[in-house]
């Protein structure tokens, strides 16, 4: 099983997942930018003022961003729109993670919940997680749709600057002039409008559910928010003959007018209205027409559905009323009155986009229509305005352009969840896929489908999207939390995964590393990262640090060797590294002798340090008394006992002293003193490396032997003097 | 009161983050710097500002510049305000010195100017530069081979080259290093062992000072311990707050206020810390543990900037109530009221 996990996991490694694969984003029509009919001088300022709102309350995308600093320098990043697509990817873990939280707050509510044996026995083989609420799906969904904005402002901010940077007027310009990196940008920021659209189409369809099932409102302020109602020009079949004299800024504007109607949007529509004053037409229809948009009964003001079609139907009459006796025969108002009473071949003469036509319909026709009757409305119109590619299956491998976005929307239209998760891996990248899936299953609305390959179709995705980010080298914690959240095949991978992350470029994120595995309950992975680490300060030669680790590990043979190596470099150089990493272990030290001994020696030399003599003179016999040191440390020890012994204070008691020369007698002892000598004589050779020539090591041997007994001798004389101060005492 | 100002993603990840030490008018915006960590990637250096008038607007912080930063990770920076120049530690075992420059109100230019030798290496490559701090025109560096390099502050490529180094006898990661005063410089290593190294004197004799109190220096520990020192008195901490199970990553005092630190954790909290190590001790200075005599616990005051839960904070700074924090999601929060 891991075994394949891991080839899975090394084909994938490669991959690149950054880089938008949406490249014919640039043939959607998707700027939110408004076209305003310019002979209304009083009407453009209105509108102004309205974009102005917009933008301070952050809720439309402006177009002409207002740049309060000034323009800056700005480094050009080799590619540009990676560094959004990125900004997105960092933001949508953080909702992510707060997902995966909200469901575990849900699964604990669920589980304090008095349970029936019945719902147990239910819940055990529908296998279904509990789901979050659906208000709480909304509020997520709501934060994805957020982050996509956000990325979106900055995106158009930078793209300005960029812009102005590179010398041109604005960014406007710098695209018609095909500038590379403004290009880029660009689209990168058709990808994500286009994922907002999508994200917020199926939020209405599929996540926030509160409403009492009408979801005009939403769908019309979807529209709004995702396409522009800009016209080119009226369609010849309404202009009348006496408006042959109208001039072609005013058609553009009752055409225009009437498209704010047909997607809802009344409040720009009255603000556009022509004033009384300005014609005879508009003295006598303004006042109705203004009351009946103001008018318009709303789905979510509403309590129930019956309450709101009384309250429609009633203005519908009106409408029918005002049409007849007022609108009828003034031009420009007399469609609007068209479009009030859903006169559908001007509703869809002005339509330009199918989806257009749906949402007329759903507000202008039937406006109690339920999320599950969509379909037809949406079928419907696609037949009456198709879209701009051909929509056949054959053709969607080599479609990847508009035609491919509105199949989705259509899928969504039609309620048909798998459909639009399965044509949205064809048109966005895994950072769009995994999260939707993910919120779409959490609020339960995928169902668990398992795959012949794999979990299911949520893990698939999640996981999918988590090797692609595993790829990248900065995005190693991300993964981690994605690969944790899948419950099936996540643990498998996070431990494949864990072990990778390597080369560790500083201890820093080792430590890091090791919390991550801490956090997911990775003890054997975190074993082995030490281990890593261990050997990899042992080749640098830093004995500390790399013994710390080991004893983490609780590796007995490096711990012993490491130790063994530290105290035969004190014994030769006289100087024993401060290991400070020992202070932070408590039992471990006794899982090698070596290293007991070594940490006693590190107390021992504090102890004398700290001027704690008594103490240090205890521990050092300890050391000896029980032969826990090894024999060739023995010297070393005796001559560390030197000073303790001429202190002015007696430190070692007749019992104390008489270890002492036990341990000096033994070590005289030929063949101890003959092997320590070995020991050094083989460590000298090793460090000198020089011409070996053996009357030479003879003759040295000599020296050594001289040079040991010579310094037994001072032991044995300040030894004896010792005992007989410890005798004397003792008698007094 | 305290607010969550904003959250900004920035699209690569960052390490390291200091706000410039000039105490500018409450009329302009802050001035902080960031250095990018993506792996040796595309690394770079960015310089923000803050607008603390419109806290909590979607403009309210904005990047300034960038420079590419092409030797490595960055895994520390600080501001030389006086030479207006950046210095950057890198993983690639250089400090490289970077100029900027005002040209207009709001308007900055960071270029690249010096890069100094490879400071530390291992079996002849290159260690990670962890900590640089300075002082007057000394740059002390620290770094992961457990080395501290010290070299005149210069804008000559050919001079930036250690005058002194100094090596930590624990043979671990050195993760910090400060100036306590012109002479002194304290280096925290991975082994949990502040050190304090005395400039003037030939021998060995620990991360952020207070420049009023030079003695007062705060340490966070990987045990999620925050402890206040003087260096006077190096047996045991003045004050030693548990701040977290996990991790605290990094500790700031604020420049002015002397008796306020902010820092943060792994868990992803950051917090506020409010204490005036002297406050009870008017005229005695400190008084260790032991010979007190009322048992007065010093008054420390704790408060929640971010609530733990989220992913880790790498690094903190505070400035004019408004403490700046990076995290591993690659975002730089804001959160402001501090005062």
């Amino acid at each position: 099983m891991i075994q394949d996990l891991d080839l899975k996991y090394s084909t994938r490694r490669h991959k690149c997942i950054l880089l938008p694969r949406f490249s014919a984003a640039g043939e959607l029509s998707l700027t939110p930018v408004a076209v305003t009919p310019k002979h209304n001088a009083q009407a453009r300022q209105q509108q102004q003022q309205q974009q102005q709102q917009q933008l301070d309350a952050g809720s439309a995308a402006p177009s002409q961003h207002d740049f309060p600093h000034a323009i800056v320098s700005l480094a050009l990043h080799p590619s540009p729109g990676d560094d959004y697509i990125r900004q997105l990817v960092s933001e949508f873990h953080t909702i992510f993670c707060d997902v995966q939280k909200a469901v575990k707050a849900a699964a604990a509510k669920t589980a304090l919940a008095p349970v029936t044996t019945a719902s147990r026995r239910l819940s055990q083989f529908s296998n279904t997680q509990s789901a979050l609420s659906s208000e709480t799906s909304a509020i997520l969904s709501k934060r994805y749709r957020q982050a996509l904005k956000a990325t979106e402002l900055n995106l158009l901010h930078d793209l300005q600057r960029t812009a102005i940077v590179a010398g041109h007027a604005d960014a406007q310009a710098a695209l018609e002039n095909h500038h590379p990196v403004c290009q880029e940008m660009f689209q990168t920021r058709q990808v994500i409008v286009s994922s907002m659209t999508l994200w917020h189409l199926c939020e209405i369809m599929f996540i926030d559910t509160r409403a009492n099932g009408l979801v005009t409102d939403s769908l019309c302020a979807w529209l709004q928010h995702s396409f522009d109602a800009s016209v080119e020009r009226l369609p010849d079949e309404f202009i009348p003959a006496s408006a042959a004299n109208r001039s072609v800024e005013e058609l553009q504007l009752w055409a225009y007018i009437a498209r704010l109607v047909m997607r809802g949007d009344t409040d720009s529509a009255q603000q556009l209205l022509p004033q009384p004053n300005e014609s005879p037409s508009a003295a006598v229809c303004f006042g109705p027409m203004n009351a009946l948009l103001a008018n318009v009964p709303r789905g979510s003001a509403a309590t129930s559905v019956s309450e709101f079609m009384l309250a429609w139907s009633r203005w519908r009459e009106e409408c029918r009323i005002q049409q007849r006796d007022v609108f009828a025969g003034h031009f420009g108002w007399e469609l609007l009155g068209r479009v009030l009473l859903g006169d559908q071949a001007v509703l869809r003469k002005l339509a330009q986009q199918w989806y257009e036509l749906v949402v007329a319909r759903l507000f202008l026709v039937t406006p109690n229509t339920k999320v599950f009757d969509l379909g037809l409305l949406a079928q419907e119109a696609m037949a009456e305005l198709p879209p701009p590619l051909p929509i056949s299956p054959d053709q969607a491998e080599a479609d990847t352009g508009a035609g491919e976005f509105d199949r989705i929307m259509a899928a969504a239209f039609e309620f048909d969840i798998q459909k639009v998760v399965q044509d949205c891996t064809t048109l966005f990248d895994g950072w769009f896929v995994a999260h939707f899936t993910d919120l779409l299953q959490r609020c339960g609305k995928l169902e668990s489908i398992p795959l012949a390959y794999g979990s299911d179709i949520r893990e698939f995705f999640v996981l999918e999207y988590a090797n692609q980010l595993a790829s990248h080298n900065a995005l190693w914690r991300l993964a981690c939390d994605y690969f944790a959240s899948c419950s099936v095949f996540g643990p498998h991978f996070l431990k494949a995964f864990v072990e990778r992350v390597a080369p560790f470029s500083s201890e820093k994120k080792a430590a890091k590393l090791m919390l991550t595995c801490d956090r997911f309950g990775l003890t054997e992975e975190r074993s082995t990262i030490h281990k890593v680490l261990g050997k990899w300060r042992l080749q640098q030669g830093r004995l500390g640090a790399a013994l710390g680790h080991f004893i983490q590990t609780r590796d007995v043979t490096h711990v012993t060797a490491i130790s063994l190596q530290l105290l035969d470099s004190y014994r030769q150089t006289g100087v024993l590294p401060d290991l400070a990493v020992l202070d932070a272990f408590g039992t471990e030290v006794g899982m090698s002798k070596a290293l007991t001994i070594l940490h006693k020696y590190k107390q021992f030399h504090s102890l004398y340090r700290s001027g704690d003599l008594r103490e240090a003179a205890r521990l050092l016999v300890d050391l000896l008394a029980h032969e826990s040191a090894p024999k060739r440390m023995w010297f070393t020890l005796l001559l560390d006992a030197l000073p303790l012994l001429e202190s002015e204070q007696l430190l070692f008691g007749v019992s104390q002293t008489y270890i002492l020369m036990r341990s000096v007698e033994e070590l005289c002892e030929a063949h101890n003193l003959t092997s320590l000598l070995a020991l050094d004589l083989k460590a000298d050779g090793k460090s000198s490396s020089s011409s070996s020539s053996s009357s030479s090591a003879a003759s040295a041997a000599g020296g050594a032997r001289r040079q040991i007994n010579e310094q037994m001798e001072v032991v044995r004389l300040a030894l004896a003097r010792n005992l007989s101060r410890a005798l004397v005492l003792k008698q007094q | 009161m305290v607010v969550q100002a904003s959250c900004k993603y920035t699209g690569y990840k960052l390490s390291c983050l200091t706000i410039h030490p000039h105490e500018s008018y409450h009329s302009e915006p802050l001035i902080f710097g960031t250095g990018s960590a993506d792996e040796n990637t595309s690394n770079r250096i960015t310089l923000w500002s803050l607008d603390t008038n419109k806290l909590g607007a979607f403009d309210a912080l904005q990047s300034l510049c960038v420079a590419p930063h092409e030797s490595g990770d960055v895994l520390d920076i600080q501001f030389l305000a006086s030479s207006s120049a950046v210095l950057a530690a890198s993983s690639s075992g250089i400090v490289s010195v970077y100029q900027y420059n005002y040209l207009g109100e709001n308007m900055i230019n960071l270029t690249r100017q010096a890069q100094s030798s490879v400071l530390f290496s291992v079996n002849g490559r290159p260690a990670p530069v962890t900590g640089v701090s300075l002082q007057d025109d000394n740059v002390a560096a620290v770094g992961d081979t457990g080395d501290v390099a010290v070299f005149p502050f210069t804008r000559v490529h050919e001079k930036l080259v250690p005058t002194r180094v100094l090596s930590d006898p624990d043979g671990c990661a050195l993760n910090g290093v400060s100036f306590s005063t012109p002479s002194q410089i304290v280096t925290v290593n991975h082994a949990g062992r502040m050190r304090v190294w005395d400039l003037r004197q030939p021998g060995n004799q620990s991360v952020r000072a207070v420049k009023s109190q030079p003695n007062i220096l705060a340490t966070s520990s990987y045990a999620g311990v925050v402890d206040v020192w003087d260096v006077r008195f190096e047996d045991a901490p003045l004050r030693s707050v548990v701040i977290s199970e996990s991790p605290v990553w990094d500790v700031r005092f604020h420049p002015t206020r002397n008796s306020q630190m902010v820092c943060c954790s792994e868990d992803g909290s950051a917090s506020l810390l409010d204490f005036d190590p002297y406050q009870k001790y008017p005229q005695g200075g400190f008084v260790p543990e032991q010979t007190r005599v009322d048992g007065d616990e010093m008054v420390l005051g704790c408060d929640t900037l971010l609530e733990s839960g989220g992913i880790g904070l790498s690094a903190i700074d505070t400035r004019r109530g408004v403490a700046i924090a990076i995290a591993d999601n690659h975002a730089v929060y804001v959160v402001g009221g501090l005062e």
